[in-house]
């Protein structure tokens, strides 16, 4: 039997042990969620590129160009790919315990790790993704992103703040408000209008733009859309403000699934 | 050692205040082997998962300076919807084994063959409580935590099982919950009755089972 280690108690090792459970996890997850056999991990895919086909199909028989000349399709693709980390993240955070529970009777996993390690393969998961699609519309139309760091920073902002949310939408069900569970997804669905998913701030008109500016998501793909096309278009965004959304889910989150952790116990 | 000092559990259900424990003191060495009897309800799944540290106390201290196990007996720490080779990579992953290893160990000491790939949710009770049983001594913990783990599989692996646990009492502690006289009795040095929310401990093993039956 291979020696066992378990009775050393270095910050070291404290370490190895996280990341342990927080890799156990997402292969778990990634089993589970995409599937080890059938072809699960295929939708990421696929999902964006049908979206990205029938949008840049509408647009072409309308014969309408998209304000400061855009490329339709990459500017569909790109924005629903990013918005499907979010709305990943945030969608599944209400079943994240009961989908966990029988793990969660190792006194190692918690529920903090089960939602760290679903945040990193979803958001990582995106990143390729983008990049997948970057590298094709680069290929096909000869259209390359001018910072392909900005575009990775602009996922990783996006993850954090859908982590933060999906904290507390997990305490939030937690707390018996079941109403939580049923109007998610639904919110979700409709915050693909009001969340830049399919715009930019200067197309709205301007007494619409302080109010758009408000969410900090805009923030994200404003900025996320600089990477993308580059200069030539006005792009509106302050990481000042988003680092402090991003702070403020987090901790409040944080604290809000540590009031919520008695009543997970069954 | 595992020691609890004034150990409470309260729960709150729809406004009514529910006292689990009151005030738990209790000292588990490496070597001991305890059971625990009480009644249904008395609160020994919650004390077994204090112990474990899956659930915190509502006041008192633990000290824990041992590795224990997960409360074993219960359907948790097991995921169905995983083949019990991945659960035993996850296990083996969290509790810093080697994988391959883990696997081959729990597919011959729980006897599982081919259907270590198949998702545990297909198992019948028999083959889960194999499975959770090789997991845990594959991750070779120091003391153990069963909850009437012996009666869920055929009389061959509990001869098995109990072989494992006798050999390892100079090196692991055991504690025990069950109905079950014999059970206790084979496992155990000396018993403990949980009842009204404290625990009582008796050397004498007859003298448990007689405070324990005029419950």
């Amino acid at each position: 039997m291979p020696p066992t280690t378990l009775e050393d108690r270095s910050f070291l090792r404290a370490l190895r042990v996280q990341l342990g459970v927080l890799g156990a996890l997402m292969m778990r997850d990634l089993h589970t969620r995409y599937g080890r056999r059938n072809l699960g991990f295929l939708w990421l895919f696929v999902e964006p590129a049908i979206l990205g086909l029938l949008v840049g199909t509408m647009r072409i028989l309308r014969e309408s160009a998209l304000p400061g000349g855009i490329n339709v399709i990459a500017f569909a693709v790109i924005g629903y790919i990013i918005y499907y980390a979010f709305r990943g993240i945030v969608g599944r955070a209400p079943t994240a315990a009961e989908q966990n529970e029988p793990l969660l009777w190792h006194a190692r996993v918690t529920l903090e790790d089960v939602m760290i390690a679903r945040t990193v393969l979803e958001t990582a998961a995106v990143m390729l993704a983008t990049i997948v699609f970057l590298v094709a519309i680069g290929i096909y139309f000869e259209d390359w992103p001018t910072s392909w760091v900005q575009i990775g920073l602009g996922i990783v902002m996006m993850g954090l703040l859908a982590h933060g949310v999906a904290m507390i939408v997990l305490a939030l069900t937690q707390f018996g408000v079941g109403v939580v569970e049923r109007i998610t997804h639904p919110l979700l669905y409709i915050s693909i209008v009001f969340t830049g998913v399919f715009y930019m701030v200067w197309w709205m008109p301007y007494k619409f733009q302080a109010i758009t500016l408000l969410l900090p998501i805009i923030h994200v793909f404003e900025f996320i859309r600089e990477g993308q096309f580059g200069p030539g278009q006005p792009y509106h965004y302050d990481l000042r403000y988003v680092a402090i959304w991003i702070i403020a889910l987090n901790v409040y989150g944080g604290f809000a699934l540590r009031r919520a952790k008695p009543h997970l116990e069954v | 050692m595992l020691r609890l000092t004034s150990v409470r559990k309260t729960f709150v259900e729809g406004g009514l205040v529910r006292e689990v424990l009151r005030g738990v003191n209790a000292t588990f060495m490496v070597g001991d082997t305890v059971g625990i009897l009480g009644r249904n309800g008395a609160g020994k799944s919650t004390l077994m998962r204090i112990l474990a540290g899956v659930e915190k106390p509502s006041s008192g201290q633990i000290e824990r300076n041992m590795s224990v196990s997960w409360p074993l007996g219960y359907s948790g720490g097991v995921h169905p919807a995983l083949t019990g080779a991945d659960n035993a990579r996850f296990i083996a992953r969290i509790y810093g084994r080697p994988a391959d290893w883990t696997v081959d160990f729990v597919r011959d000491f729980a006897e599982l063959a081919e259907e270590i790939h198949a998702p545990v949710r297909t198992y019948s009770s028999g083959m889960k409580s194999r499975l959770s049983f090789a997991l845990s001594l594959a991750v070779d913990f120091d003391c153990y935590l069963l909850d009437e783990i012996t009666s869920a599989g055929d009389a061959r692996f509990n001869a098995k099982c109990q072989q494992a646990l006798l050999s390892r009492r100079r090196r692991s502690a055991l504690i025990l919950v069950s109905h079950n006289a014999d059970t206790v009795r084979t496992f155990c040095r000396y018993a403990a009755v949980l009842n009204g929310g404290r625990l009582h401990f008796h050397e004498n093993m007859d003298e448990a089972f007689r405070v324990y039956e005029q419950l």
